[in-house]
């Protein structure tokens, strides 16, 4: 989204940016021509040129012609020279006024051509449909002459205004000092535009490629992915294995301790046999180890209710005691023998083709907190207090991976 | 029960068929000899007597004996030393012995309302948590009941669950709440739930170490020493130290007799900044400034000396609580890192492996500091080793929230206690040739593994050192060139941390301290020790007479104002310059400290103006509002910035988690990538 911005603010930018130099350029340029355009309006108000071009249209044509037609009257000469005056100025004021920002030398030349034209069309040329040949010798003479003289004034007046131009260089270069810092500008401008044109391109294509290196990494994550579950499918998944593993270890410990207890009831049989004979008593038939187990195993459970004491002194061979492990929420064995619970269990047969129980170790309350203390997750009690624990019915458990978890909470007496 | 004089017994029934008979108060030795039969009306029915268990309990009269108490906002430790040598922390190992009937440690089942016959891992630790249990089965035992009222039938009323091996998991639970009621937050007399349960914790505890020095070492007490935090205010002081001696007299009454009752050698001059210093018993000297920082549950107390003189004494309310009040948020906020966090809780307190911790028990008081620090008292240090290492090397996550604050927390810490070493180095005028040595005690640096920092000294130094980098870019605006040349001096030569070794040591150190500091080094003029201002209030206005500027450097409190207002008997609301650009700390010295949060630029605050505009509020208002007020006398402007405004009570003005979102390291929806 930050990029996103970035980039419309770079490119808006670029945007006014460019376009103002487009402005200034132009808006420079159309200064540029009309001023130029102005200070040419100014230099050819008087058409010194054109005026000259009328005097020589005019002494041709007092000069003899070359081939025979008709001829050349007064009244076409003084035509021309009209033409040359109209564009003098019909009076000396107008070509001051004309050629007020001309040099003076111009503007006298301008004059002094001005009055001979005016004197040669007022005074000496009065009858317009004589024959120029037929003109006395002497005035056409003098109007050559005088023709001549305007020409070359004019011609002169043209020269000053000339000379006028190529003096005026760093006038005219002083004003067209601002269309030369506008160029100036111009590259400037357009090179700063280049830069952030690059500028733009670099971001753009650096967006662009993190958009498809992001594309990039998802194609590759998911065909590592993909291959990944390919290899794993593959392969054989230990895990359970391992799990199996760990809980036939469990088990093997739980046989031990079984096993154990076995080891420590045969050697309390034995133990007993022993002190039986010493004391000089009827020796019962010594049991075999085989005759114990079946005894054992045929033996009938207690019935509920049962006092805690004679029920575990009942199931003793069968009982393992157990401990919360608070942070799984089971209970698992306890072989430090430090625990509240004890789980009634043979060990050979499977588990889940027996009640698993979980009995309170202790037979008797000394007050009632042991109950609310360490048994009544696991079980009720209407009225605890200090005194004998009758097991009412016994919480059962059930076998789950790395322990037992309560199924059925169990019910005690206090008696 | 009948003693060996023939006395019978106090009958006290603590539970509907529960008793409690108790043989005290007397001068001879009145060891329990029978046992009174009485029937169902209450008639004596005959006498059962006792074989003689006792043998000969006679004290050493000898030994001159003294117990120093550190009853902390955590945890509590006991320390105690004969005849003036070297002290010891006292470990209980007292256990009950049956004079009839059957012993119920015989399935090591642990039960509050008895004597422990196992003790918890406090008999390798030496301290345990400031938790008490009451219960609830007497309806007059509330928190109505007065210190003064308490009678010997409540102190078998009560109990610490902290002293019994193995309940932790069981208060946890919540287990023990059907019969009885926890107390936590015993220190802190905030609102004014406190009492009766801090004179009962007292006294208890008071009663073990009473029955522990006589039965196990021969001993009666003779001189006690109880540890205060200097962040106690005056009235806070004053109330403690009057209940304490009222209990020691209660509980001499009940074990030496009338005759001892009243002879009771208190000393009550030691505050806990200075037992930490005394317990290093480091050797002062005049090229090293030695700064001490403490930090415990409810208070961080710090101590600057040089010489072997003291110049600073302080204490901040910022420390283990004050974790806990960011940390419980990871509990009910969607946090950056919130699952991780919990889940390294689940690991440390109780071994699971991809297990988070819950809060289950439904009693209000029983919090996660509590929580915590019931499980970490039954952990060994082996466990904490291995568990912290586990936690260290999977790491808190990314933009992990708890920790930023973390890290902030400590920083802030170190920078607070560095501020007020650099005031001292300039105020008396210290160019020290080795620097600064850093002393960190207390068990709230333990924590530091949520900050990702290991306990290693090395990796607190360089954090020390770049800390004091930027404090002395901030103060070179606000000092003389002469001023100068002291700062420029001081560095961080050394840095020991108490706990990295031995995570025990961090605690008990106050206790044994304490029992050192009126023996080595007198107590002195608390004016000469108070804290600098640490942040320069110009052209202060105070009482009516001419303004004064109150630098950083110079000291705060009554002594520093009537020298600096002469003829000022009475403070007065006061009220100084602030600048007209509230939108930025009114001085440098106050971006250093969140100049620290910035994770990208540590030189650079990036706190929004719009938080500055209230802190400077919030410290405007402190210094125009001292009238009356004898606690704003005794803490700094810059404590009361770093305890109150930063760190505010309030949750609503949490300034450091505004910091914590500028940053990226808040809730996961507030960050932009």
């Amino acid at each position: 989204m930050t990029t996103r911005r970035i980039l419309g603010c770079v490119l808006l930018a670029a945007v006014c940016l460019m376009t103002g130099c487009e402005w200034i350029g132009f808006g420079s340029n159309t200064s540029q021509n009309t001023k130029s355009a102005k200070s040419a309006q100014s230099v050819a108000e008087i058409d010194f040129g054109g005026a000259e071009n009328d005097v020589q249209a005019a002494i041709e044509k007092m000069k003899p012609p070359i081939r025979a037609g008709e001829p050349i009257t007064v009244g076409q000469v003084k035509t021309d020279i009209g033409h040359a005056i109209e564009k003098l100025g019909n009076t000396e004021n107008q070509i001051d006024q004309a050629c007020a920002s001309c040099p003076w030398e111009a503007r006298v030349k301008a004059k002094e051509a001005f009055r001979l034209l005016n004197e040669l069309d007022k005074t000496k040329l009065t009858n317009n449909s004589q024959e120029v040949t037929k003109l006395d010798a002497a005035l056409k003479t003098e109007v050559q002459g005088k023709l001549d003289q305007a020409g070359q004034h004019l011609r002169d007046a043209a020269a000053s205004m000339k000379s006028k131009s190529s003096d005026g260089q760093p006038a005219k270069s002083d004003s067209a000092a601002e269309p030369s810092f506008l160029d100036a500008l111009i590259p400037a401008a357009k090179i700063i535009g280049a830069v952030l044109l690059l500028v733009l391109l670099a971001i753009g294509l650096m967006y662009l490629w993190q958009h498809s290196w992001k594309s990039v990494e998802i194609n590759v994550a998911r065909m590592v992915t993909a291959h990944s579950a390919a290899a794993r499918d593959g392969q054989p998944d230990y895990t359970q294995k391992i799990t199996s593993l760990s809980s036939a270890q469990k088990e093997m410990s739980n046989s031990l301790a079984d096993l154990h207890t076995e080891i420590r009831s045969l050697a309390r049989l034995v133990r007993e046999s022993m002190s039986d004979r010493n004391d000089g008593r009827r020796h019962p038939t010594i049991p075999s180890y085989q005759n114990t187990v079946e005894e054992f195993s045929s033996k009938a459970e207690p019935e509920f209710p049962v006092s805690a004491f004679d029920y575990l002194g009942k199931m003793d061979r069968f009982a393992n005691v157990v401990r919360p492990d608070f942070q799984n929420g089971i209970l698992v064995n306890a072989p430090d023998g430090k625990g509240e619970l004890m789980l009634i269990r043979d060990s050979r047969l499977p588990d889940e083709t027996q009640p698993l129980f979980v009995v309170p170790r202790t037979t008797q309350f000394q007050t009632k907190q042991d109950f609310y203390t360490y048994y009544e997750k696991y079980y009720d009690c209407v009225r605890p207090s200090a005194g004998d624990v009758w097991i009412i019915d016994p919480a059962v458990v059930e076998k789950v991976s790395g322990g037992w978890q309560l199924r059925e909470k169990g019910v005690l007496e206090v008696r | 029960m009948v003693d060996q004089n023939g006395r019978l017994g106090k009958l006290i029934e603590v539970e509907e068929e529960e008793y409690v008979s108790i043989l005290y108060g007397a001068v001879v030795p009145n060891q329990p000899r029978a046992l009174v039969l009485l029937d169902s009306n209450d008639r004596e029915r005959g006498v059962l007597f006792l074989a003689d268990f006792g043998g000969d309990q006679t004290p050493n009269h000898d030994l001159d004996t003294k117990l120093a108490v550190d009853f902390g906002t955590s945890n509590t430790s006991l320390a105690y030393s004969f005849n003036d040598g070297q002290p010891e922390t006292l470990r209980f190992q007292l256990t009950p012995r049956p004079i009839w009937g059957k012993r119920r440690d015989v399935q090591h089942l642990e039960l509050p309302g008895f004597f422990p016959y196992e003790w918890s891992a406090t008999t390798t630790k030496g301290f345990y948590p400031t938790i008490l249990l009451s219960r609830r089965s007497d309806a007059r035992l509330t928190d109505d009941l007065e210190p003064e009222e308490i009678s010997l039938d409540h102190l078998f009323k009560v109990d610490i669950p902290g002293l019994h091996k193995d309940l932790e998991q069981r208060l946890y639970e919540g287990r023990l709440n059907t019969t009885w009621k926890p107390h936590a937050n015993l220190k802190w007399d905030l609102e004014g739930r406190t009492e009766p349960w801090r004179t009962l914790f007292l006294e208890l505890t008071l009663l073990y170490a009473h029955a522990d020095l006589f039965f196990n070492k021969g001993a009666m007490v003779d001189h006690y020493v109880f540890t205060f935090p200097l962040a106690f205010r005056k009235d806070d002081r004053e109330s403690y130290h009057t209940k304490v001696k009222n209990a020691l007299k209660q509980m001499r009454y009940y074990c030496y007799g009338a005759s001892l009752m009243s002879h009771v050698n208190y000393d009550d001059k030691v505050d806990e900044s200075t037992a930490i210093a005394e317990s290093i018993g480091a050797i002062g000297n005049k090229s090293t400034m030695e700064l001490f920082i403490d930090v415990g549950g409810g208070t961080c107390d710090i101590a600057v000396s040089h010489d072997r003189r003291f110049l600073v004494l302080d204490s901040i309310r910022v420390a283990g609580k004050t974790f806990f009040q960011f940390a419980k948020k990871n509990f009910s906020d969607d946090l950056e890192g919130s699952v991780h966090f919990r889940k390294h809780l689940g690991k440390l307190l109780q071994g699971a492996n991809d297990g988070e911790l819950k809060l289950i028990n439904p009693d209000p008081s029983f919090s996660l500091d509590i929580i915590y620090s019931v499980g970490i008292s039954g952990l060994d240090d082996q466990h904490f080793r291995e568990r912290e290492a586990a936690i260290l090397r999977k790491g808190m996550g990314a933009y992990s929230y708890q920790r930023y604050r973390t890290r902030l927390l400590f920083r802030h810490i170190i920078t607070y206690s560095l501020l007020q070493a650099c005031a001292a180095a300039v105020d008396h005028r210290l160019k020290l040739p080795n620097g600064i040595n850093l002393i960190l005690g207390g068990n709230g640096w333990g924590l530091m593994l949520f900050a990702e920092f290991p306990r290693v000294s090395i990796r607190l130094r360089d954090e020390a050192q770049s800390i004091l980098k930027t404090l002395k870019t901030q103060l070179a605006q606000h000092t003389t060139d002469e001023e100068r040349e002291y700062l420029d001096a001081l560095k961080i030569s050394n840095l020991v941390l108490l706990n990295e070794d031995n995570l025990s040591k961090a605690k008990t150190n106050v206790a044994l301290g304490a029992l050192n500091a009126d023996r080595v080094r007198a107590v002195g003029d608390r004016s000469l020790t108070m804290p600098y201002t640490g942040v320069t209030l110009e052209e202060l206005q105070l009482s009516g007479a001419n303004a004064q500027t109150i630098r950083w450097c110079e000291r705060w409190g009554s002594a520093s104002f009537k020298e600096k207002f002469p003829g000022v008997e009475q403070v007065e609301d006061g009220s100084f310059n602030m600048p007209d650009d509230l939108e930025k700390p009114f001085s440098g010295v106050l971006s250093a400290f969140t100049s620290i949060g910035n994770v990208r630029n540590q030189d650079q605050d990036n706190m929004p103006p719009t938080v500055w505009t209230n802190i400077n509020g919030r410290i405007t208002e402190f210094v125009s509002t001292l009238r009356g007020n004898v606690e704003r006398l005794e803490v700094s402007p810059i404590n009361h910035f770093l305890s109150e405004v930063l760190y505010s009570k309030k949750a609503a003005s949490d300034y450091l988690d505004t910091l914590a979102e500028v940053n990226g390291n808040y809730k996961s929806n507030s960050r932009e990538d």
